[in-house]
């Protein structure tokens, strides 16, 4: 027997480079920021407060440059309008911005925006500087406005607003760095690795908490020690306000550090060379070929792909195939060739791979065996300029006859989450989930959903909003209340390739949680195309909030839900990871308007992104928060575990769910699946084609 | 009694399976429906309910050489990592031109030329590609002087980081039983902070019998053997 080679995923360790981070969150010192920057794409998660504060904060270096937050804050013994019992909950987005790197001499400084959408309690702008002027030792100095102004100013530029504009979920441009300024700073000093002092002098009074509150301000000066671990989260205690104890934990990730760097799956075959004058042997044609197609189907089995049909003439063999296991598209191309150097004969020499996704053909993938067997040792960008990535329509071989009909099931549990709602902040549902599909041809595919909750508590959110729209997404508690069992989704959708460069889906059935009727998307995406154009209508009845087969009447107590919707959409990448979305259309509840989104995206299939969408809802009509806007993660299961899948979890966290700039959640749109078995994904994931 | 010392763990987690996989752990599906997740999570389970067999990195005995030696006709090398603990032999599974790949019987490869290092996988940050430069015909003559390598290799985004080094080749003494002549390399990264020395034990015909090279930023040095060419 042999011993295999252990691989152990070696722990990422930030410590060095990760400044330390405030109770906002942000690279800071106590309350105050600082002008230090994390490196590029830290994603950071932040628990901490003092007194009768507590802010939970998620924040990401989108550029090198650029970073966002967004905070969902608690304040106790608090008397708002919207304080319940004296708490008052809010959430609040920041945006920093690094003017001026620091140098030999000069600092680091760095513009920040806080709390820039939003109520505003928390609004504040800030100009500040930090420069490390001995080591370990950094001293900083800054401007602030708004709440960081409201100390001992020494200057008053312009008038603040007091006033919000809106419902409170629009830039506050009209106050920024206007009114009262004053001056905060602070020093630190980490004599090594893990522990770091830090002493400030904050600007901001806590007004606002004092004269609605219980907040004491004792004493402008707060003090810190921070703890970090090796794997670079932070631990802070603060004496804060003259007169209170502060807590901090924040934990750092990166999208660009993989558990396993390249991923810790087993080796793929070797590829088999042919001997010298085999290519000549045409030996085999006319005879029975379904040997090739049980070796290939063996070899391409072992590495989790599904050979669906191959096509075997003398100088060229077509694999129609389908892959269920490697999140980068590239890796299943590069095992599916490698199977095929093993197995075909030798008088073939051009490869074409034709892999399929619900039935279309998303690609054709060609290759010449001699490149591939004179490449496998060399870097990768060799062969892929050696490829040629076509349009699949057309190119895909008949599946075998043994492929079609299919079924497949899971049971799973389940947990769905509501956030941000005043009366509890946090609530959830745990369940089981039973899913099912048949497929009586590759690209028809009737599937559904079925849930049975085991306990929670989404039912019990009681909020009522004075709603000028109709009620499309905001009853949410009843569906949740009344859907026990529920029939998440039960369709029939049917996939197709109307024309070159073209793809499209229909879907009729229970479409979604709240929705049952048609959907109809085509999509114009060109194999190499960093443009995606697509069209969507949906023409939907509101379900009964049993979620089983009934319908409801679309009246509700604020108005009609119009039958049809629909969206124009573009999608384009920008390269250098940043992709864009932009969706123009009617949205749920009748409104007409525009979503845009913009995501940070990773090779590894990691995204970071946010979306704002506006629609022709006045402001006042939509309610709090002005218009939807949010934040959405994608972490992918393979570079979380080093294994390869191509399972990823999606997150988005909207500030508020409201019933204006509502889409409908049709399962199984094009654009996804489409995008990553063309350019330019191919080429940005390509580094997997030999792993 | 506690669970580890079941003498037939697997099948107890079997029954509890197929008794009714909606237990929050123990998702479960078929035709591919089921999620990655929940596999993943029903694996883990697995092995620590199982208490891990693979506990820890093991360490191959000269008897198992011979055993394996004795089993097959195919190349056999000896390759160790020292900084991670473990070492496997490996066999000969394919050859294309000058280079051979060598795999582990759990699906792990590492690929020679010569003996010198172009790449491996399934390790886990393994090299995925190496240009050697004019290295094979240096150590095959036997000749030192200044070379140029590139290793590749993936980053934690799955990108490809190419890592360019220039290298001093020197002919060391000659001695010892095979009669071996010792070559150095000794390459500093360009534009970087990585070096690394690799020594290889040539022979009269210009073969590699052993020699210690750097495998990249996981895994360090490797001491590589040819046991059998």
């Amino acid at each position: 027997m042999l011993a295999g080679l252990v691989a152990l995923p070696s722990a990422a360790v930030f410590a060095e480079s990760v400044p330390s981070y405030n109770m906002y969150g942000v690279p800071g010192l106590i309350d105050m920021p600082t002008a230090n920057v994390a490196p590029d794409a830290t994603l950071s998660a932040t628990l901490g407060g003092a007194g009768n504060q507590a802010r939970a904060t998620l924040s990401f270096q989108f550029a090198p440059r650029l970073s966002g937050s967004f905070r969902y804050s608690r304040i106790s013994d608090f008397d708002a309008r919207d304080s319940v019992d004296g708490v008052f909950y809010d959430r609040s987005f920041d945006l920093r911005f690094q003017l001026l790197e620091e140098g030999d001499y000069l600092p680091s400084v760095v513009v920040g925006l806080q709390d820039f959408i939003g109520t505003g309690l928390y609004g504040g702008e800030y100009l500040v500087a930090t420069k490390e002027v001995l080591p370990g030792f950094e001293m900083t100095g800054g401007i602030g406005w708004g709440r960081l102004g409201s100390r001992a100013p020494f200057a008053e530029i312009g008038t603040r607003k007091a006033e919000k504009l809106g419902e409170g979920g629009l830039p506050t441009y009209d106050r920024w760095f206007r009114g009262d300024a004053a001056a905060f700073g602070g020093l630190s000093y980490a004599p090594n690795d893990r522990l770091r002092f830090s002493a400030e002098y904050s600007s901001d009074s806590y007004t606002r908490e004092r004269a609605d509150g219980g907040h004491e301000d004792d004493s402008p000066w707060n003090f810190g020690v921070d703890y970090r671990f090796r794997n670079g989260a932070q631990l802070s205690l603060y004496h804060a306000y003259g007169n209170s104890v502060g807590f901090q934990l924040t934990m750092h990730t990166n999208p660009r550090r993989a558990a396993v760097p390249g991923g810790a799956e087993t080796a793929p075959v070797p590829v088999a060379p042919r001997a010298r004058g085999a290519a000549r042997d045409l030996g085999w044609v006319g005879t029975d070929t379904s040997g090739y197609r049980q070796s290939l189907n063996t070899a391409m089995t072992n590495d989790g792909l599904v050979l669906e049909g191959l096509t075997l003439e003398p100088q060229t063999a077509t694999v129609r195939m389908r892959n269920p296991r490697y999140g980068q598209v590239p890796q299943a191309i590069g095992r599916t060739a490698r199977a095929m150097t093993r197995v075909l004969p030798a008088s073939i020499e051009t490869f074409v791979i034709v892999p399929m996704v619900e039935g279309m053909a998303l690609s054709a993938v060609t290759f010449r065996r001699s490149d591939l067997e004179a490449l496998e040792h060399e870097d990768n960008a060799e062969i892929l300029a050696r490829t040629r990535i076509t349009d699949g329509f057309g190119r895909a071989p008949s599946a075998f006859d043994d492929q079609y009909p299919k079924f497949g099931w899971a049971l799973s549990p389940y947990m769905q989450l509501s956030v941000f709602d005043p009366e509890s902040p946090l609530r959830a549902d745990f369940g089981v989930r039973a899913r099912a599909s048949y497929r009586p041809m590759a690209n028809l595919v009737i599937s559904g959903s079925v849930t049975k909750k085991l306990t929670g508590n989404l039912d019990k959110i009681d909020r009522q909003d004075d709603d000028a729209l109709p009620l499309v997404r905001t009853e949410k508690a009843r569906y949740s209340a009344e859907g026990d069992p529920a029939i998440e989704r039960l369709t029939l959708a049917h996939y197709g390739r109307p024309a070159r460069d073209f793809y499209s889906r229909v879907t009729v059935g229970y479409l979604e949680s709240m929705y049952a009727g048609v959907s109809g998307e085509v999509l114009w995406k060109p194999v190499d195309s960093r443009l995606a154009l697509g069209a969507e209508v949906n023409y939907v009845k509101p379900r009964d909030f049993d979620q089983l087969f009934g319908l409801r009447s679309s009246e509700t107590r604020t108005g009609r839900i119009p039958d049809v919707n629909g969206h124009l959409s573009a999608y384009y990448d920008f390269g250098k990871g940043y992709h864009g979305q932009l969706d123009v259309g009617r949205f749920l509840a009748g409104d007409y308007g525009a979503k845009v989104t913009v995501d940070r995206e990773f090779a590894n299939g990691w995204r970071i992104g946010a979306y704002a969408t506006v629609t022709d809802v006045p402001f006042e009509d939509f309610g709090e928060g002005s218009f939807d806007k949010g934040i959405r993660i994608t972490i992918p299961f393979g570079a979380v575990t080093g294994q390869p899948s191509t399972d990823r979890s999606n997150f988005v966290i909207q500030s508020l769910t409201r019933d204006g700039g509502a889409r409908l959640n049709v399962d199984g749109r094009l654009y996804e699946q489409v995008r990553s078995y063309h350019q330019p994904e191919m080429a940005k994931t390509w580094g997997k084609f030999w792993r | 009694m506690s669970v580890t010392s079941d003498p037939r763990p697997f099948r107890r987690l079997g029954a509890l399976a197929a008794l009714g996989c909606s237990l929050l752990l123990a998702a479960c599906s078929s035709g591919g429906e089921g999620s990655d997740i929940t596999k993943y999570v029903r694996e883990f389970a697995a092995q620590k309910i199982g208490g891990s067999s693979a506990g820890g990195p093991q360490r191959i005995t000269p008897q198992q050489i011979q055993q394996v030696a004795a089993k097959s006709k195919q190349p056999l090398v000896l390759i160790d990592f020292p900084e991670k603990k473990s070492n496997a032999l490996i066999i000969e599974i394919a050859r294309n031109g000058a280079v051979q790949t060598y795999a582990t019987s759990a699906r792990q490869t590492v690929a020679l030329e010569n003996g010198l290092a172009r790449g491996s996988r399934g390790l886990g940050g393994d090299l995925m590609s190496a240009d050697l430069g004019r290295l094979p015909h240096m150590i095959a003559q036997r000749r030192g002087g200044i070379n140029h390598r590139e290793m590749r290799f993936l980053n934690g985004e799955d990108i490809t980081v190419r890592f360019h080094f220039s290298c001093k080749v020197e002919v060391g003494p000659t001695g010892g039983n095979p009669r071996t002549t010792t070559m150095t390399e000794d390459c500093t990264q360009i534009n970087g902070l990585a070096s690394f020395t690799n020594t290889y034990q040539v022979n009269g015909a210009g073969r590699v019998l052993k020699s210690e090279q750097w495998f990249g930023p996981s895994h360090g040095q490797a001491v590589i053997q040819q046991i059998r060419f």
